[in-house]
């Protein structure tokens, strides 16, 4: 029989009647409350943007004012401010940091307005991870920054966390995951040792309301640094593995890491998610306990969160390469759900796909740091809860 | 299974300077649009017949002989590069403007995505991304030897998405690509077997990806801002040079929709998808960034308004004919038939003409896709959004078998 003998005698799939689709459209993307893009440029397209290549957002904060600060990872790592006020509503670009490609979960604003960052992966002009200020009146040029310390010869800053209290920053550096506490005051680095033996630690750390400092080590483990140990002296590194695992699939926590974490400053909890099957968690520091909140997306992945002016927790899940979706997890009635993959139509139409970075504005807007070749600053305004009917 | 010469029901309307032929694939009778269609080295027309609003169907080649007016259906290619339309994913429905021509007269393709599963009505990328089950597995990149009529199958390039538009640089044996929906670059190295993602350039799909003489790939971001490759980089470089656009607007959406070589292959022409319909020529050798010229809006009134509808105008179906002119297809809403419209531009005297409505009786093309001729001047038009799927032949007046007008090298290896 040749080809089109088979094609006269094929039995051809035939349309489906009486379907319901139903979001099954525009159903994929964020529907409640806004998203919006800002190009990495300032506003009215007065400079070029951050070049592709160079512009993933791989680390936000917001700093004093209202001031939303990023860093970027790529061929260059650039530091860059969106002032979010009227008239404003602009990114600019601050400058290329010397000698670095990325810059990871590694920035934090002091009380008085400093915006620090630790260099995650270096060029070969740079043979460490440094620690840098921005101060908020800067500069302009090669020294607009200002380099504090290196805090582990030889490896970058895989994440930062800063103690405004103590004003103490804690960090790990990237190959050995060697925990380290960098003095504001006096400028000092400790090192604490590595919280993992077999260097599968996690490249996240949080704090909690009474100034401890938690990450994960090998098998998703969690750890604990108290910083009352500094008084005692001794071997003891001051970190306690506290025995409670992150959850995953079961018999997958070999490949699983803490992913991303965020305080809960008015209740005290830490939200949290795992990288291998990305299922969201909530650890209570008082009963060093932690509680499955489930899994927004199909994929592995909680790439980045934060705790919105709402009281609930606001990330991106879904594996890198791929498509990211926003969730949402409101602790009020325990709901975790999927709100759709964020697509924008001002100020540029674009479809977000990698999110490595979140943080919450000050009138609780959510920021969104785009993380592919080309990236963009998202801001979601998640929907105002609506009264009750009246009875 | 064995190649066969197949139905294809025909109408014929006049026009000016000659005749419209309608070929319909009728042996494909759930087929709905024809997007690749290109110039074999053998001179036959090579047809990639789509599948897209139909679950269950993957795309297949078919050929057209000039000489003897046949059409031939050559393979599935589905099955051909281990994929059923029955399997249960998003089907390898279609190819898009990814169907090359080689010097070794072998076609070099890609497969697309759109066409749902088996007994689905409907298929949205991005709700099966991480479906394992509904998701488009990838574009398959392959090659086909019509001397064999053999698929050699080199594998999923883009995973999970599909290629919009493919170009063919054969002195350097690589493949550069375009991926849908997330818009990434790449570049398969056909020596090495192997794949290169540039990553994601813009949100708006460009329909072209194209080639210059020293072997540079341009395409254009989301404002029509060309960007270029050079051979041996691992970049895509943005150019100074943008696609035109109406005074008030920055050029949103006017990524390329056809590009296609001047004769003497010394520029291209091209169009936008966007709201302008403008016709331009970029001169890739004019100064260190090359030099985009405007021809204004490719035909009508020049305040016609710019629809809110993108697809209102669709400038599309490029191809120089053996008279030097640039042939093209649009759709004009303030002539009567509302119809697409087959003209030609004199890129001399920038003249249009207008040389008729493309209808036959009730039929009108949904939509004209990309354009080839043959080497003995007849242009031939993809058509899409009709089932079954088909093309439009236009067959200028004494154009005869017994006498070529164009070569192999007239021919472009890009989509």
């Amino acid at each position: 029989m040749n080809i089109v003998e088979h094609l006269r005698e094929r039995t051809w799939p035939t349309r489906p009647e009486k379907v319901n689709l139903g979001d099954y459209g525009v159903g994929t993307f964020v529907r409640e409350g806004h998203v919006q893009t800002r190009a990495l440029q300032r506003h009215q397209n007065l400079s070029e943007p951050i070049p592709p290549g160079e512009c993933a957002i791989t680390s936000l904060c917001r700093a004093k004012g209202g001031l939303i600060y990023g860093a970027t990872s790529g061929k260059r790592s650039h530091l860059f401010c969106y002032y979010p006020g009227p008239g404003q509503d602009s990114v600019v670009d601050l400058g290329v940091l010397p000698g670095a490609k990325e810059v990871r979960r590694s920035l934090v604003a002091t009380a008085d307005g400093r915006v620090i960052g630790g260099v995650s992966v270096t060029d070969e002009s740079e043979p460490s991870g440094y620690l840098f200020a921005y101060p908020r009146r800067s500069k302009e040029g090669d020294g607009f920054v200002e380099r504090l310390a290196t805090p582990v010869e030889g490896e970058g800053i895989a994440c930062l966390v800063l103690d405004n209290q103590l004003e103490r920053l804690y960090g790990l550096s990237t190959l050995t995951g060697t925990f380290f506490v960098h003095n504001l005051e006096d400028g000092t680095v400790t090192c604490r040792g590595p919280v993992d033996e077999t260097n599968t630690f996690s490249h996240t750390l949080v704090l909690d309301n009474s100034g401890n400092v938690y990450g994960a080590k090998s098998l998703g483990e969690l750890f604990k640094y108290e910083p009352i140990s500094e008084c005692f002296t001794g071997p003891d590194s001051g970190l306690t593995p506290l025995g409670v695992r992150i959850p995953s699939v079961a018999g997958r926590s070999y490949y699983n890491r803490l992913d991303s974490a965020v305080l809960d400053e008015q209740t005290g909890l830490i939200y949290g998610g795992g990288s291998a099957d990305g299922v969201l968690f909530v650890f209570d520091p008082d009963t060093d306990t932690v509680t499955a909140l489930g899994k927004a997306v199909a994929a592995p992945r909680v790439r980045c969160m934060t705790v919105g002016a709402d009281g609930r927790v606001y990330g991106v899940a879904g594996d890198c390469d791929g498509m990211g979706h926003l969730f949402r997890y409101d602790p009020e009635p325990r709901e975790l759900i999927d709100l759709g993959a964020p697509y924008s139509g001002m100020d540029r139409v674009w479809h977000g796909y990698e999110f490595d970075a979140a943080c919450t504005g000050e009138w609780g807007e959510i920021y969104l740091g785009e993380s592919d070749r080309v990236s963009h600053l998202f801001l979601y305004f998640p929907p105002v809860r609506r009264r009750l009917p009246a009875a | 299974m064995q190649q066969a010469i197949g139905a294809a029901h025909r109408e014929t309307i006049p026009v000016v300077g000659g005749r419209l032929e309608m070929i319909v694939y009728s042996d494909l009778p759930h087929h709905d649009s024809t997007w690749g269609l290109t110039t074999g080295k053998d001179g036959r027309l090579y047809i990639g017949a789509c599948g897209e609003s139909f679950g269950g169907l993957s795309v297949f080649l078919l050929r057209y002989h000039p000489e003897t007016d046949e059409l031939e259906y050559l393979v599935e290619c589905g099955p051909a590069v281990g994929e059923p339309p029955d399997n249960g994913h998003a089907t390898q429905s279609k190819i898009h403007y990814c169907l090359l021509p080689g010097d070794d007269g072998k076609l070099y393709c890609a497969t697309h995505a759109s066409g749902p599963p088996w007994g689905d009505p409907s298929w949205n990328p991005w709700a099966c991304w991480d479906d394992t089950v509904k998701r488009f597995p990838g574009s398959h990149l392959f090659i086909y030897d019509p001397k064999t009529n053999g698929i050699e199958d080199l594998g999923v390039g883009p995973k999970k998405e599909g290629s919009r538009a493919l170009a063919f640089d054969e002195k350097r044996q690589k493949l550069y690509g375009i991926t849908w929906p997330r818009n990434h670059f790449y570049i398969y190295d056909l020596a090495k077997r192997e794949y290169t993602d540039l990553g994601r350039f813009g949100e708006i799909n460009p329909q072209a990806v194209w080639l210059d003489r020293d072997g540079n790939v341009y395409t254009t971001d989301d404002y029509g801002f060309l960007l270029k490759h050079t051979p041996g980089s691992d970049d895509l470089v943005r150019l100074h040079s943008q696609a035109p656009h109406l005074a008030h607007r920055r050029g949103f959406h006017n990524v390329p929709y056809d590009v296609v070589p001047s004769p003497d292959w010394s520029c291209v022409y091209g169009t936008d998808w966007g709201y302008e319909s403008y016709l331009w020529k970029f001169d890739p050798h004019a100064g260190p960034e090359g030099s985009l010229q405007s021809y204004g809006r490719a035909w009508g009134p020049p305040d016609f308004p710019t629809d809110s509808s993108l697809e209102a105008t669709q400038v599309r179906g490029l191809v120089f004919g053996a008279d030097g002119k640039l042939y093209f297809t649009m759709t004009a809403s303030w002539e009567t038939p509302r119809v697409k419209y087959l003209l030609r531009f004199d890129p001399k005297t920038q003249e249009r003409e207008v040389l008729g409505p493309i209808k036959f009786g009730d039929h009108q093309p949904g939509a004209i896709a990309s354009a080839t001729q043959d080497y003995y001047g007849n242009l031939y038009f993809a058509g899409a959004g009709n089932s079954p799927t088909r093309m439009y032949v236009y067959r200028p007046d004494g154009v005869t078998t017994s006498k070529k007008r164009f070569r192999w090298k007239d021919i472009k290896q890009w989509g």
